[in-house]
């Protein structure tokens, strides 16, 4: 099932240079972890959402938003 | 938490999965283990080779496989189906073999290695499949 929070985690992976197999040594989950989140197959808990966004020095919601957000927003 | 290396536990399964191998076969060989010992030896070579396939997809980051929350969450799914198995299977045999009255005719001594072997392969296929469906 696919997540309900949606993320924009391949396109900041991929303007820093970064492969998956790097940001997941840097965040300590394995490469098909990074694969499931950039593929919305898996949420990530609040603590590993936390270590994404202070790993780019972004604001979390920059990088996570609930789908019906973006819908709303529409 | 954990800080074991996981490539420690690769290459102490790889070493224990030689061994027992070897014993399984030197056991059936020389009539010493019933042939049910092949079966158990097929499973710990089976994961083996899970284990080697997952270090070479993984790459470096195999070494937080023990520390990864999604894996963890896997592996409690994993471990819930094949408990169910083994829930529904010891039901079914407790109903057989009390309300039909057939324990002396089943052959205890095959279904149990079969039912835990069928249930750590349910638990592998369930992890594989919760983890590649992406």
């Amino acid at each position: 099932m696919d997540s309900k929070v949606n993320n924009k985690l391949r396109l900041i992976r991929r303007t820093r240079d970064l492969t998956q197999e790097e940001l997941g040594v840097a965040l300590g989950v394995t490469r098909h972890t990074i694969l499931a989140l950039e593929n919305r197959k898996y949420e990530p808990s609040i603590a590993l959402a936390l270590k994404i966004a202070r790993f780019f020095e972004m604001p979390v919601e920059d990088i996570f938003w609930l789908e019906e957000e973006r819908q709303e927003d529409v | 938490m954990n800080r074991m290396d996981p490539r420690w536990l690769l290459i102490g399964w790889g070493v224990l999965t030689l061994v027992f191998d070897f014993m399984a076969v030197y056991g059936v060989y020389t009539a010493q283990a019933g042939e049910m010992v092949l079966l158990l030896a097929g499973v710990v070579s089976l994961l083996l080779v899970y284990l080697l396939v997952v270090y070479r997809l993984d790459g470096i980051t195999f070494k937080n496989t023990l520390v990864d929350e999604r894996l963890s969450i896997i592996s409690g799914k994993a471990q819930r189906n094949s408990f169910w198995l083994l829930f529904l299977s010891i039901w079914v045999l407790a109903i057989i073999s009390n309300v039909h009255r057939l324990a002396p005719s089943l052959a205890f001594e095959v279904i149990l290695p079969l039912l835990g072997a069928g249930t750590i392969i349910i638990q592998m296929l369930s992890f594989l499949w919760y983890k590649y469906r992406v």
